[in-house]
């Protein structure tokens, strides 16, 4: 993803002090990465703050910030920015608390910490403990922060959240938005415990800004600060856009290669034959010289300008590379490339979509295997924050190894989804017809909208049909969503047992809170009758003395009716 | 969708089906809206018209297009193409059964008017055509569809006349063939909500296409393009002026206001639809790399309204321009002989894009224009001396150049802004419209031969402005003697 690749144009200075302190028990740390490691997980900044009353503080303190800046740069490049820093910091809190728990000579190992990280035009903060990020804007001073201490008396406060001091730990997030000139500051309690905000925001606004912490450490002391002192100051000089010429010139790089027939080579691929061409792309059958065969998909010439659509066509090969399972089509990166197209294996084998339209309905136990299968894709793909978005039987195709998965063309990667681009990206994608209802009007997407679909593909598999019918591509609003009513695939197909029908109705609710909270729990649950679903009952079953009553009320009136007509 | 190349036989596939469904629906559009051409001596009969009302009637018929072609576009990309052109088949249906059955002058102008509407279905039906086709046959598949679809102008002036006189004959046949016209669009408007569909099932679409004004990349370009869009609200003036008591005084001095007023008030409105959509480009300037020439979409504009305007334009008189320069031909005859304009359209078209692809865009334009022009002047030259094989043969030649013509336009829409297709070719098709509308208008000040001249006079004037088209440019793709394909960059 070259056209997200920019500079950092940033200046950071920072220090730290013992102080009178015999140790230091602050950490700070900062990282600017270059290249695709700046775009995908931008620069970050670290501040600890060791608590003194524990055994370990200083251990704790350097442990979270090396930590930090280690195992955050190594999470998966389409993570978000808050998905990759909480799972970094809870394992931090974890391996910390462990620390102390040991019972051979465990210490208690409690730091206080601040990260502050720059990705494209936001700042997110993530916070525990009492060490601050300010903001300094058209000078103006505010704290981001809230400090996470409980004052007992004035001499007294005690830190209410620390790392390492509970298995479960709650991380304060906060999301801002950049401007050019802006400052931000973290500094330890050693600082801001010290000096007042009017003397802060004094010398900030009149130092020159790589003195700042310096200054600021030496006014703590010799007001007489007793604790460690530190400073981290970091000014924005310029955003870190993107900008319409360089992504333009990154995404127009390759250009598109020209329609193939069979005998054309392109990098050394020779085409075999078209296997499919549509509006968007052309998917060829294709060799290479050790005469394995690979599908070559290339962009239609429709889109030769438009920068969505091109991003989109390389996010595929991007999101392939990525994520690696069995029922995941693999895709290949060829040696040298001159021109734009994706490489995937080539998998013999129907679509769901030709064997339903030879089937269906399929047996149940073949059904619900395969969409275990598909299942297992998702989850892999969910584990890399990234949606498919376009489950349909058409993108599915039955090999040896069973269903594979393939087409990542709709995806959607909350990494990626980050970084703000000079384009307008395109938010509905998908098909109509498996396309969750929260795709037809502005509202959250998640991994219960992959749900949906998949459950969509199962209704099929096993009825033929489309859970709520044809009016269901037809309804664009929530109102006229929620009006639809959930056919019961045992109106279609008899062998569908009612548990199984309960558990389809419960993950293809039109209301994403509804359906299952996790994917695995609907897939447990189609091997497993689930006794909490509620499943559509005789009302004899429901309420025999009152059915009863019924009918016996029901018959006394007739016996009225008849008499009174014999009686006239 | 394996083969490389289009089998329009094979049914089985529902891209081809599809693109039948789509021609032959667009096909009785035009049957439907060009009923009246063939028609001219039984109407004016029936209505005892006198010739300019008889004009008049002719260019009322393609006026509504215009402004319709923006109403359709947007339905379109509302509830999409097949409920849009199965209730647009309806509604010609019933008006054209209501033009049937017309009492008065007023009645027929009246619908003839709203049948305009109906001249509206080509964009439903390209929008279709671009849904269900690969790159490589999309520019193939809109040629059939619009060439075949075209065709059927000449198929009602082939049929109507027969029908009107052998088959139903008597007093009320004329009424009874075009109302059958109506009957048949009513029937398929069925039959294609029956059978169409809006994209291949399961194909990744649903984003919304914008419409309304379309993107220019430099200030002058937006004062151009707002330029390029006031003749066609001078040309519904003047066709109201000539409606007015002034002309033939079919609206009354209170209606011909309130058409100005309207007139003013829809351009108003298209002004800040474009307006809207350029707002950021006029306040921070287009990017660099996205800059294209709004000229060249100028100047195809103005060589569609040459080639499709005259053509519309000439399809509504031949037949009865045969009818009365040739002696002793009955009205079927005369019929036959005028749809020999629209005949050509089953091969022109398709070999216009064609020349396009191999000759280079702007000589095979050039050379179309020329040829078209000639013909057009001797056109003007036929008169009651000429055998009759010989003027057909020229109408037959002169209508090739005309419809290649139209062909080799639309080879070159495509490659001026790949993202801007859909609404460069919108406006180009408008054009179209505006050229009937002011050739018709013209017609009705002027004799034929000089309505012939006329058009000659436009060609060769856009002859001169195609020399300003460039050559597009971009990759080019070479694949030497091993099939070896190499992308060669052209700047």
């Amino acid at each position: 993803m070259k056209h997200l690749d920019s500079a950092a144009d940033v200046d950071i200075f920072q220090t730290s002090r013992a102080g009178v302190k015999p140790e230091n028990q602050d950490t700070i740390g900062a990282r600017v990465p270059e290249g695709a490691l700046l775009a995908a997980k931008g620069l970050a900044m670290v501040i600890a703050d060791g608590v003194s009353d524990a055994p370990a503080a200083q251990e704790a303190s350097q442990a979270c910030v090396t930590g930090f800046l280690t195992d955050y740069f190594a999470t998966p490049d389409s993570w978000s920015v808050k998905t990759s820093a909480v799972t970094v910091i809870q394992s931090l809190n974890r391996w910390l608390h462990g620390q102390g728990q040991s019972a051979l000579g465990g210490r208690g190992h409690l730091t206080t910490l601040t990260v502050l990280i720059i990705k494209s035009n936001a700042v997110h903060i993530f916070h525990v403990g009492d060490t601050r990020v300010y903001r300094f804007r058209h000078n103006n001073m505010e704290l981001l922060t809230r400090d996470h201490s409980q004052v007992l008396s004035p001499k007294r406060t005690y830190l209410s959240r620390a790392v390492g001091a509970d298995l479960s730990l709650d991380v304060d997030y906060r999301l801002e938005s950049l401007q050019a000139d802006d400052v931000f500051m973290l500094t330890s309690d050693g600082i801001h415990d010290t000096l007042s905000n009017r003397i802060l925001n004094q010398v900030v606004s009149t130092t020159s800004l790589s003195d700042v912490p310096e200054k600021l450490c030496e006014t703590a002391l010799a007001q007489g600060s007793t604790d460690n002192v530190s400073c981290q100051i970091i000014r924005i000089n310029q955003l870190q856009k993107v900008t319409a010429v360089d992504a333009y010139r990154a995404l127009k790089e390759l250009p598109f290669p020209p329609l193939l027939s069979s005998g054309h080579r392109v990098d050394g691929y020779q085409v075999i034959r078209e296997l499919k061409a549509s509006e968007r792309s052309q998917l060829y059958l294709v060799e290479d010289d050790r005469r394995r065969r690979f599908v070559m998909k290339t962009p239609s010439e429709n889109y030769s300008d438009d920068l969505a659509y091109i991003e989109r066509f390389v996010l595929e090969e991007w999101i392939g590379c990525r994520v690696r399972n069995a029922h995941v089509i693999k895709v290949h990166q060829p040696y040298n490339r001159t021109c734009l197209y994706t490489l995937t294996d080539y998998i013999q084998g129907p679509t769901l979509a030709e064997l339903i339209a030879q089937r269906a309905p399929l047996d149940i136990r073949d059904a619900v295997e395969l969409i275990e299968q598909i299942g297992k894709a998702l989850q892999a793909m969910h584990r890399k924050e990234t949606l498919h978005q376009d489950i349909k039987p058409d993108n599915i195709i039955i090999a040896q190894q069973g269903a594979v998965l393939i087409d990542f063309g709709s995806c959607r990667v909350a990494g990626i989804e980050e970084t703000e681009v000079p384009f307008q990206r395109l938010s509905a994608l998908g098909t109509v017809d498996y396309a969750a209802p929260e795709y037809h009007y502005p509202a959250r997407r998640s991994e219960r909208s992959d749900q949906f679909s998949l459950a969509v593909v199962l209704y099929e598999m096993l009825t033929g049909h489309h859970p709520y019918g044809a009016k269901f591509s037809n309804a664009k609003s929530q109102t006229s969503m929620e009006q639809l009513s959930y056919r019961s695939a045992t109106e279609f197909n008899p062998l569908v047992p009612p548990w199984l029908d309960a558990t389809l109705h419960k993950a293809l609710s039109i209301q994403p809170e509804q359906r299952y909270e996790a994917l695995s729990e609907f897939i447990y649950d189609l091997h497993h009758p689930n006794p909490h679903l509620r499943m559509p009952t005789p009302l004899m079953a429901k309420h025999p003395l009152r059915t009863w009553q019924a009918i016996v009320a029901l018959q006394t009136g007739i016996i009225l009716l008849l008499c009174y007509l014999l009686i006239t | 969708m394996s083969s490389e190349r289009l089998n329009l036989a094979d049914l089985s596939q529902n891209n081809i089906r599809t693109l039948h469904l789509t021609w032959v629906a667009f096909f009785l559009t035009f049957v439907v809206w060009f009923s009246h051409a063939p028609l001219k001596p039984l109407i004016m009969d029936a209505f005892d018209m006198s010739i300019d009302q008889w004009k008049a009637l002719l260019t009322l018929n393609v006026a509504l297009t215009i402004p319709a072609r923006i109403v359709v576009g947007m339905l379109v990309d509302r509830y999409g193409p097949r409920l849009v052109f199965s209730c647009l088949l309806m509604a010609g249906g019933l008006i054209c059964l209501a033009f049937a059955s017309a009492q008065s002058f007023e009645q027929l102008a009246l619908f003839r008017f709203l049948l305009g509407f109906v001249g509206a279905g080509f964009v439903i039906g390209i929008r279709m055509v671009g849904e269900w086709f690969p790159a490589r046959h999309v520019g193939l598949a809109e040629g059939i569809y619009g060439g075949w679809g075209n065709f059927g102008s000449a198929a009602a002036a082939f049929i109507l006349p027969t029908l009107a006189i052998t088959v139903f004959s008597g007093e009320m046949g004329w009424r009874f063939a075009i109302a059958s016209t109506g009957v048949v669009a009513m029937f398929y408007a069925l039959f294609f909500y029956w059978r169409a569909r809006n994209t291949p099932k399961g194909s990744t679409y649903f984003k919304p296409k914008k419409s309304g004004g379309l993107e220019v990349t430099s200030r002058r370009d937006f004062v151009l393009y707002i330029a390029m869009n006031i003749p066609m609200y001078v040309i519904l003036a003047v066709l109201t002026w000539k409606l007015s008591p002034a002309g033939v005084e079919l609206l009354s001095s209170t209606t011909t206001r309130l058409m100005y007023a309207l007139l003013v008030g829809l351009f108003i409105f298209q002004f800040i639809q474009i307006y809207k959509v350029n707002r950021t480009m006029l306040k921070e300037g287009a990017p660099e790399h996205d800059h294209y020439p709004f000229r060249q979409v100028a100047i195809l504009n103005w060589a569609y309204f040459v080639t499709f305007g005259s053509e519309l334009a000439v399809v509504s008189m031949l037949p009865a321009f045969f009818l009365e320069t040739f002696t002793g031909l009955s009205l079927a005859q005369a019929g036959i002989l005028g749809a020999a304009f629209a005949f050509m359209n089953l091969v022109a078209r398709p070999s216009g894009g064609w020349f396009s692809d191999k000759l280079g865009r702007r000589l095979s334009l050039s050379v179309l224009i020329v040829g078209l022009s000639l013909g057009y002047l001797v056109l003007a030259q036929i008169d009651a001396q000429w055998p009759l094989a010989l003027a057909v043969t020229s109408v037959m030649v002169c209508s090739f150049f005309v419809q290649a013509g139209e062909g080799a336009v639309f080879a070159i829409v495509p490659l001026i802004k790949r993202r801007l297709t859909g609404q460069i070719a919108g406006m180009t098709g408008a054009y179209g419209n505006v050229g009937a509308v002011t050739f018709l208008t013209a017609f009705t000040f002027v004799s034929t031969s000089t309505f012939f001249l006329i058009i000659a006079a436009c060609a060769v004037i856009v002859f001169v402005l195609v020399q300003f088209l460039e050559e597009p440019q971009g990759h080019t793709a070479e694949i030497d003697e091993h099939g070896n394909v190499q992308l060669i960059e052209v700047s």
